[in-house]
């Protein structure tokens, strides 16, 4: 897969989540994964359309996913992940995916997304894609955040 | 929303898993709105839709009834839901369904909709969430298990 495919949706979830005041966004490893096994609580998938046809996946743990919530709620507590939280992720998903979107329609590449779907239970297996999916840990300020990318290219 | 937009989607599943399988489904109620926590039955697949407007359709079927699914389309013998086979039978029947639902959307109201390719799952004490869109629910079933079909549009903005 070509990289060109990929920056798009790490720049936007560095500039979304630097909007929120998040620091210390990095890649810390990336994998080729065929069905998806998350040890994480939370994933919210967008689906994408056009130019590029696939789903993006973005998982968090409930820990970190309540952080980010409150980060986007200038700094209200958030202590259940109750569904004004798992609007605020969906809401987080699709501005990462809609800013990615964005950078790859001026790369010539024009895609319309869908709307974003929240799952969220324990020993998660996920397929997103027919093709192997590229598994992007992130470390962020307020804990990991998982990028599963699915592009059928 | 309009019951015309949905009852493609209800047809489509009856007759994709009849042929497909040869499991006849059977409609239990009418449709029912949902809230936005949809409580999985087991595995489910989500294929979402874009166009003129926006939308998505889950198809949430029983553990049993998901690995019949996968014996039966690959005429192999499985013993866990999680088992890649299973897990791609679903999602393969999901969008065979919705496929065929949009077109027939397509040809009747020009509504230029296209799929997202499907995404599948399962879990322990799965929850399915999605936020700003109202659905509704036919819960189904057949002689191996039962299965919700839960569809949900959007305005496009």
């Amino acid at each position: 897969m070509d990289a060109k495919y990929i920056n798009p949706f790490l720049e936007a979830l560095k500039n979304v989540l630097g909007n929120f005041g998040v620091t210390d966004i990095k890649r810390d490893s990336v994998q080729v994964k065929e069905n998806m096994n998350v040890d994480m609580d939370i994933t919210s998938v967008v689906g994408l359309i056009g130019g590029l046809r696939g789903n993006i996946a973005y998982s968090f743990s409930q820990d970190t996913a309540k952080k980010i919530c409150s980060a986007m709620m200038m700094g209200a507590q958030v202590t259940e992940f109750d569904s004004m939280a798992r609007s605020a992720i969906g809401e987080l998903t699709n501005m990462i995916t809609a800013s990615a979107s964005i950078i790859l329609s001026q790369n010539n590449v024009p895609i319309d997304i869908t709307p974003p779907s929240i799952i969220f239970g324990k020993d998660m297996y996920f397929i997103i894609s027919s093709v192997p999916a590229i598994t992007l840990d992130m470390s962020t300020g307020l804990g990991k955040v998982q990028v599963n990318i699915g592009l059928e290219i | 929303m309009k019951t015309e937009l949905y009852s493609p989607f209800i047809i489509s599943t009856k007759e994709i898993i009849s042929q497909m399988t040869g499991i006849e489904v059977e409609v239990n109620d009418a449709l029912n709105s949902e809230g936005d926590e949809i409580i999985s039955k087991g595995v489910s697949s989500i294929i979402a839709f874009a166009g003129k407007i926006k939308g998505r359709l889950l198809l949430d079927v029983e553990n049993e009834l998901a690995i019949i699914f996968g014996k039966t389309l690959t005429e192999q013998n499985y013993t866990s839901c999680k088992e890649f086979m299973v897990l791609a039978s679903v999602s393969e029947i999901n969008n065979i369904i919705a496929g065929r639902a949009i077109t027939e959307l397509n040809n009747k109201y020009s509504l230029d909709l296209r799929l997202s390719p499907p995404i599948v799952f399962t879990g322990k004490d799965t929850v399915i969430s999605i936020p700003r869109l109202s659905s509704i629910s036919v819960n189904c079933s057949t002689i191996y298990g039962g299965l919700k079909i839960n569809i949900a549009f959007e305005r496009s903005v």
